[in-house]
């Protein structure tokens, strides 16, 4: 599963013709497209008229559907929370240390995808002092996963029992901004064409916000996910 | 107390770099100017009768980006809040991207001029979390511009490397700070050469970020009670290598935040 989402995430982020996501109608092909170019150009310098030209369309066609470029990011960024209520689903009694670093690869990789938007909705001081009551709400909900694993990894004795509450309370809020925040830290970090071959290596770094409170158990199956993330071995030779 | 002494020092000291921010904002007062600020305004103009118009542009330009963000920011807010003409300022900076340019590089100065002395011989935990709260106390100030640097897909492309060069020399500094830890008894060293990095990178992604965690978190008046609590949790990372020591003084500074 998570090597197809790879192909998935890696097949929209290169979306090369707009018209390749089945069919597609206008208002489709005006959100790939959208998408594609606030990623390159971030959304301050995104502008209607480029994307209507990029698009073979007069600027008409694109304000009849949205009628700002500020809709099109509010569109993407919903579409982006809910393919993220999807991966949450697979959050089970199950749960160890390496489902939890699975989830997280995929929170990741769809956080690349809408990177353009996602980091621009939880970095402008405008943007979110508009969207402050959702943003909250957001977070909020992000925190109560977050809760939600470590109940779940506790149960399954991943945990250590020293760890206060304060000490639980910071791990979720590292977790949260390593997840939220980890797509432009990595921009920055490394050079842009460096970054997609990263997103492995972030989501190390996410569910390494957990390693202060790891037991002897979760910090053994820590050991084998680094040294499986940083050998580049995680799909093994033969990537399905 | 060794640090404070220096650092009452360095701020006589002339600086070739432009000093234009008051370094440090004293505790009690919020970080970031929420309103148009009726009385902030006297307090930074004060400071510098007789700084060139220039100046005075991009002291007051920042004000307004901290409250408004750079999307929405208008060099005509800029002027009516100057008392100038839109020209007076098109004179100085012809479009508002030249001003926070002009605010990044002075954050950018500003930072360089600050780390540099954290790494003392004496280091322990306490000087470490100041260290921290100084550097993040001072990125407060500029919440406007650096977050727009660091959201925005366009700029973090353009300042890709320099924000590469940052974190290489910040990493510098950090393992610098691990060692010292190590030699005066308070950590364990961290034996793990990539966990080591992973320890580091947390941290750093930690301070770069949690001024928008906090924004999303908690509303204006809120911030500044809050921010002690996140440059406390820089620390979190370092708790598995603390040794008893470095364990009390951690514990020490939580209580003093709660």
């Amino acid at each position: 599963m998570p090597a197809r989402n790879k192909i998935d995430t890696q097949a929209a982020a290169h979306l090369p013709q707009p018209s390749d996501k089945e069919g597609g109608s206008t208002r489709d092909s005006i959100l790939r497209r959208a998408l594609e170019l606030i990623n390159t150009r971030g959304l301050v310098d995104f502008r209607i008229d480029t994307l209507a030209t990029s698009l073979g369309l007069s600027p008409g066609n694109i304000t009849y559907h949205f009628s700002r470029k500020e809709d099109i990011c509010v569109a993407l960024w919903e579409e982006y929370l809910d393919e993220f209520d999807k991966i949450v689903c697979s959050l089970t009694t199950l749960l160890d240390l390496k489902q939890f670093y699975l989830l997280n690869r995929i929170g990741i990789r769809l956080s690349y995808q809408y990177r353009g938007v996602a980091a621009f909705r939880n970095s402008d001081i405008g943007a979110m002092r508009r969207d402050a009551a959702a943003g909250r709400v957001n977070e909020e909900k992000h925190i109560a996963i977050s809760r939600r694993i470590m109940e779940l990894l506790d149960r399954n004795g991943y945990l250590n029992e020293q760890a206060t509450d304060a000490i639980r309370n910071g791990t979720h809020t590292y977790h949260y901004t390593v997840l939220r925040w980890g797509i432009p830290w990595a921009f920055q970090n490394y050079a842009p064409e460096e970054v997609e071959t990263k997103l492995d290596y972030l989501a190390l770094l996410s569910i390494h916000a957990f390693y202060p409170i790891l037991s002897e158990k979760g910090r053994k199956e820590f050991a084998e996910i680094l040294d499986k993330v940083s050998s580049n071995d995680l799909t093994g030779s033969e990537a399905v | 107390m060794n640090r404070l002494v220096k650092k009452t020092k360095r701020q006589e000291l002339p600086s070739s770099l432009p000093k234009r921010r008051p370094g440090r904002p004293r505790k009690a007062s919020p970080a970031v100017q929420l309103r148009p600020a009726t009385d902030g305004r006297s307090r930074t103009l004060g400071r510098r009768n007789g700084t060139s118009t220039r100046e005075l542009i991009i002291t007051r330009a920042n004000e307004i980006i901290n409250r408004t963000g750079v999307v929405d920011f208008r060099i005509e807010m800029l002027a009516d809040a100057l008392q100038l003409s839109p020209g007076n300022i098109t004179y100085h900076f012809s479009r508002k991207e030249e001003i926070i340019t002009a605010i990044w590089e002075e954050y950018i100065a500003l930072l360089h001029d600050t780390a540099a002395d954290i790494i003392t011989p004496l280091l322990d935990l306490k000087q470490w979390f100041l260290f921290f709260r100084t550097a993040a106390l001072k990125a407060v100030n500029y919440a406007g511009v650096t977050s727009y640097y660091f959201g925005d897909m366009g700029t973090l492309l353009r300042e890709n490397e320099t924000c590469r060069r940052q974190i290489e020399r910040s990493r510098e500094l950090i393992f610098a700070g691990y060692d010292a830890l190590v030699r005066n008894g308070y950590m364990n060293p961290i034996e793990d050469r990539r966990i080591k990095q992973l320890t580091f990178e947390s941290q750093t992604l930690m301070m770069r970020w949690w001024i928008n965690h906090a924004r999303i978190r908690y509303s204006d008046p809120e911030l500044p009670a809050a921010t002690d609590r996140y440059i406390a949790l820089s620390l979190l990372q370092l708790l598995p290598y603390l040794t008893e020591s470095g364990k009390h003084q951690l514990d020490s500074i939580i209580n003093l935040i709660q």
